[in-house]
């Protein structure tokens, strides 16, 4: 009998963002063992490809003429794919976007399991021009070639299933967590954490409530902001927080691994993204997992899955709003619990929330559960 | 004497002595025994039958009639209550799937060699080095190249052709071009006008032919069994297009217009609360027409519209066309008894299809967080219906289904059919905690079968604020108060006039007057109070004259633990009952002082706030905080409601049978047929569903200077 084939379509290059589509790839190509897996991976010029393929399946990068963003690019990138998976007639495929779903269109066979992971949302499609309609109606003609949607938010999942009118299709949540159920290492002790407050990612105003980090009832809180300022106004936002008092920092751009080192060290992890789409509405924070995961209680905006997870498990602070004041109070709040017992349990909560649901290996099982048979 | 099919000899042979009077109850939607409707139409027969009625049914075509169905059954109707004529898919599924098929192309096209020539065509020489990549051979560009190259050849000769001419002639002989190709298309115009107008055509075309056919169906029946004055025919379930179809049977002369007609609507009229119709009547117009119409044509027809709730009631009366009356509902008195107390986990059931509007999405959050202590501890159990009324269901509904079928079965089990007749009583009845976390916009006038049947039975709810449901509750909960006031310590009351009252991030005078306070607006009306030592609870009384009637009170509660900068927030939404407002808060430990915001709950309305009370308790152990159920006031807040009801699952248990024994004497088959052929009531009379009254507990203490 042929080994079984998992193949994915990734839409950027991987190892740079989050893991999610290697590690469905992996976790397919386990669950169907002894499958093998293939991925293929555009070329990003900002994203040079890594030295060594650190994972368990084969990796293609294609090479476009111009950026697989670019249109003519992204034409050129699915031609490609589509005439690798037609040769390769892989018995699952795994594609990861709008961006990359059209390749389904283009298969000369039917794979026996298709999965489509809408780690984007498609509300960014609905109401816009003639290339967002072509886009949102691509996904609604593509339901019926889709056998299971894979969404890390039950939200979004009933929003976008709704919009796509993906009626077919079973719809699995798997939350953003890619860490392992079992971790490389220990959280700090909650008594050997530095005091402080760690902002990690896009720094940006109004997006990620930048403004309310410069306000003077927040320069006396420690916080260490890193990651790229962005936005209209970033030179003059950058400004402001490198000349600001206080013990509000601004430290600057950190790969990843760094920042992953440095986070397990700090006392809170604030993730703040505005309520000013339902994108961001429905949120489910990459760095809000892996605050968790590190056993840093995150203070976070309170999209519907954080609230529910804090809530669930008393592992972090939830704003009651996306107000300063709500933010401000916050702050407040995890400033006064720092060294009690509350703060101390609330770092156990974490590790008990990464170890029972929180981890890559819970979160697949329940899509496992589901999945066919290949035999 | 001519009999019906399936008519009662014995019934027909009284008829023929001394002619009883007909309870006609037509379902248009009974296509089967055991379902919701046949239930409730034998209910109600059986009922008007105990009244000295000869009982008529008449249902869908497609009934199968039941051998021991005890009275006359013609089966008329032709389409349900849910049907349409005119199957969407005949028209639109063509279209949909040529729109289906061509998209495809389109994909197909634009992701291929084509597609990128196309999206490059603008790039012109660089194109040429870019050719590997891209599997575009230099045959393959040639061969795509060439016929655009030509095609690009005669359009360029074309317009250079057209600029030998002058200006005017050019614009005159491209008008004369599209003139000549338009008048050629005209004789299709019709049908290009008929397919963009298709979905507002069909949906006309719908509206005529139902309407049409409920009347000639009625008509139909009516001829053959010949109702006469003093029957009744009654139509349980019925929309105002149906309803406008009856004009011809009602008009004087006309085969029905000399019985008594009364028409039950259960759909709301209006969306969202009381403050938002005004901006709705005039949208109405055409449902407000077709009373008018219904009341002219029947003119001298003895015709009565009633709702089952008050708060349906008051909206269907707005529109100023009929006056309609409340019903009671008719609760089947098998669930009057109970199944009794059972081991093992107390179950949580949820009945009835999965539907997003009926709250199924939350089930899996509701289970997610009460997971560690109630769920994994085998302390509680869902036990959920879960199937579609139409497939492929709601994506909320399909996603949440797929979360629970994930739980281990001893956790959740789910009940993957409809149920109908004993197995639904005895689902229903098997619950220990019945969920209705219904969507209460949707369901803030609509009365829900399961919590009356819940109700009945003396099941505990767990109900949203602001519905209909709480509505319910605020009787029993008042009157837990009251026994809880009485039996409980009392610290310290105080009394609101006497305190300092602002308006939410505002400084100035205390904006109470008289003890009298103005509810309106975007912020709060608050009170901030010391919390007394050894307080452990506290409750608020008060009375609030809203602007709109049975509208809901927002409190917002901030207590700063601790001495902490931050404060804790939760928000309650009552409702008021016997015109006062009762709510039991629980203080967190080492509060030392308490804020109170008032405001309306929903919508800009106004209200004046006054009578207002605290009253600070000491209990050890924390009290239960509402009565025959808890009232939760928004979603993140199910699970703690949940959590309540078991942690006192006794009191809420004890509570729940005291509301059972009122709540069955009120809504009973024989209390509806009663209202039904008893003249019409005066609108100051007591209404079927209105406020239970006080227990004597409620009103020793109302006397004692204590809650009322």
């Amino acid at each position: 009998m042929r080994t079984p084939l998992v193949a994915a379509v990734s839409d950027v290059s991987i190892g740079y963002g989050s893991p999610q589509v290697p590690r469905l790839l992996e976790s397919l190509s386990e669950h169907y063992a002894p499958a093998r897996g293939f991925m293929l991976e555009p070329d990003q010029s900002e994203r040079p490809p890594l030295a060594m393929n650190a994972w368990s399946f084969e990796l293609k990068r294609v090479h476009t003429s111009v950026s697989h963003y670019v249109r003519s690019g992204t034409i050129e990138y699915l031609v490609h794919c589509a005439r690798e998976l037609n040769e390769r007639r892989p018995d699952v495929v795994v594609v990861s976007s709008s961006l990359t779903l059209p390749v389904l269109f283009k298969l000369r066979y039917r794979p026996r399991l298709v999965i489509y992971y809408m780690l984007e949302s498609l509300s960014y499609y609905e109401g816009g021009g003639a290339w967002q309609r072509f886009m949102l109606d691509t996904n609604r003609a593509a339901s019926e070639m889709i056998d299971l949607i894979i969404s890390p938010e039950e939200n979004r999942a009933r929003l976008d299933v709704e919009r796509a009118r993906m009626h077919g299709p079973r719809v699995a949540i798997m939350v953003n967590a890619v860490n392992p159920r079992t971790p490389d290492r220990e959280p700090v002790p909650a008594s050997e954490r530095n005091g402080r407050l760690l902002v990690s990612g896009t720094i940006q105003r109004g997006m990620t409530l930048a403004e309310y980090y410069l306000r003077p009832e927040i320069a006396s809180i420690p916080i260490d902001m890193y990651g790229l300022i962005e936005g209209p106004d970033k030179h003059d936002l950058r400004a402001q927080f490198l000349a600001g008092e206080g013990q509000v920092c601004y430290r600057g751009y950190v790969p990843g691994r760094e920042l992953a080192l440095l986070r397990r060290h700090y006392s809170y992890s604030l993730i703040t993204w505005a309520d000013t789409s339902e994108h961001l509405r429905y949120a489910c924070p990459n760095k809000f997992f892996e605050a968790i995961a590190d056993g840093v209680p995150p203070i976070v905006t309170p999209h519907p899955q954080c609230r529910s997870i804090v809530d669930r498990y008393d592992c972090g602070i939830v704003m009651r709003d996306w107000s300063y004041s709500a933010f401000r109070d916050a702050l407040y709040e995890a400033w006064d619990l720092l060294g009690t017992p509350r703060y101390a349990q609330m770092v156990q909560n974490c590790r008990h929330a990464a170890h029972t649901e929180l981890n890559w290996d819970s979160a697949f099982a329940k899509v496992a559960a589901g999945l066919p048979s290949l035999s | 004497m001519h009999l019906e099919p399936g008519a009662n000899l014995a019934w027909a042979m009284r008829g023929e002595r001394t002619r009883m009077a007909k309870f006609v109850l037509i379902d248009q939607s009974i296509t089967d025994v055991g379902g919701h409707h046949h239930e409730y139409a034998d209910r109600v027969l059986r009922a008007a039958s105990a009244a000295g009625y000869e009982p008529v049914l008449a249902t869908h075509r497609s009934y199968e009639r039941d051998a021991a169905d005890p009275w006359a059954v013609h089966r008329d109707y032709r389409y349900g209550f849910w049907q349409q004529p005119l199957k969407r898919r005949w028209f639109f599924r063509p279209a949909s799937r040529g729109r289906l098929w061509w998209h495809k192309t389109k994909v197909r096209l634009y992701y291929s060699p084509v597609g990128y020539l196309w999206q490059s065509r603008r790039e012109g020489a660089s194109l040429l080095s870019r050719l590997g990549p891209s599997g575009l051979g230099p045959v393959s560009l040639a061969m795509l190249a060439i016929p655009a190259i030509l095609a690009l050849v005669i359009l360029k000769g074309w317009r250079l052709l057209l600029g030998l001419f002058p200006a005017a002639l050019r614009a005159y002989s491209v008008k004369l071009v599209r003139g000549v190709l338009k008048l050629l298309l005209l004789p299709f115009f019709p049908f290009v006008l008929a397919y963009r107008k298709r979905a507002g055509i069909i949906k006309a075309l719908r509206t005529r032919l139902k309407r049409r056919a409920f009347g000639q169906d009625t008509a139909r029946l009516l001829r053959r069994i010949r109702p006469s004055r003093g029957d009744i025919i009654f139509i349980p379930t019925i929309s105002e297009l149906e309803m406008s179809g009856l004009a011809g049977v009602m008009a004087p002369g006309g085969v029905g217009a000399a019985a008594s007609w009364r028409l039950l609507f259960r759909r709301n009229l209006y969306a969202g609360r009381p403050a938002d119709y005004p901006s709705q009547d005039e949208w109405l117009r055409p449902v407000r027409n077709m009373f008018r119409e219904l009341s002219d044509a029947a003119s001298g027809c003895d015709l009565r519209c009633y709702t089952d709730t008050d708060e349906l009631t008051a909206q269907w009366n707005r529109l100023g066309a009929m006056s309609f009356e409340t019903l009671p509902i008719p609760v089947d008195e098998g669930y009057h008894s109970p199944r009794g107390r059972r081991g093992g986990p107390l179950h949580a059931v949820y009945a009835g299809d999965a539907r997003e509007e009926k709250g199924f999405h939350l089930l899996p959050g509701l289970v997610r967080d009460l997971q560690a202590d109630l769920f994994s501890t085998g302390r509680v159990r869902l036990v959920a219906q879960a199937y579609y009324n139409s497939e492929p269901g709601e994506p909320g509904a399909r996603i949440a289904l797929g979360e629970l079928e994930e739980r281990p079965r001893e956790q959740v089990t789910l009940v993957r059919k409809a149920l109908s007749g004993g197995d639904y009583r005895a689902h229903v009845t098997s619950a220990d905690i019945a969920l209705i976390p219904y969507h209460r916009d949707n369901y803030s006038a609509r009365s829900s079968g399961i919590f009356t049947e819940a109700a009945a039975a003396g099941i505990p709810t767990l109900v949203p604020a602001g519905s209909w449901m709480a509505i319910q509750l605020e009787g029993p909960t008042h009157a837990a108060h009251a026994r809880i006031l009485a039996s409980t310590p009392i610290v310290h009351t105080l009394e609101g006039e006497d305190l300092g009252w602002f308006i939410e991030g505002g400084r100035g005078a205390n904006p109470m007057h008289d003890g009298r306070l103005v509810l309106s607006g975007s912020r709060d009306r608050c009170v901030k109070v010391m919390v007394p030592p050894r307080a452990s609870h506290v409750h608020v009384a008060f009375v609030c004259r809203m602007d709109q009637a049975r509208d809901f009170v927002g409190i917002r509660v901030s207590q700063p633990a601790g001495g902490a900068r931050h404060k804790r927030q939760e928000r309650l939404i009552s409702a008021e009952h016997a015109g006062r407002h009762s709510r039991l808060i629980r203080l967190a430990p080492g509060t030392r002082d308490i804020t109170l915001g008032f405001s309306p709950a929903f919508t800009d309305t106004m209200g004046i706030l006054s009578s207002v009370r605290l009253t600070f308790l000491s209990s050890a152990t924390p009290l239960p905080r509402f009565g025959a159920g808890v009232i939760y006031d928004d979603d993140q807040a199910m699970a703690e409601g949940l959590r309540e009801i078991v942690e006192q699952i006794e009191h809420y248990r004890a509570t729940a049978r005291a509301f059972a024994d009122q709540w069955r004497a009120l809504h009973t088959p024989a209390r509806l047929v009663e209202a039904l052929r008893s003249p019409r009531r005066a609108p100051h009379e007591d209404k079927p569903n209105a406020t239970i009254a006080p227990t004597p507990e409620s009103r020793t203490h109302a006397s004692a200077g204590g809650v009322a």
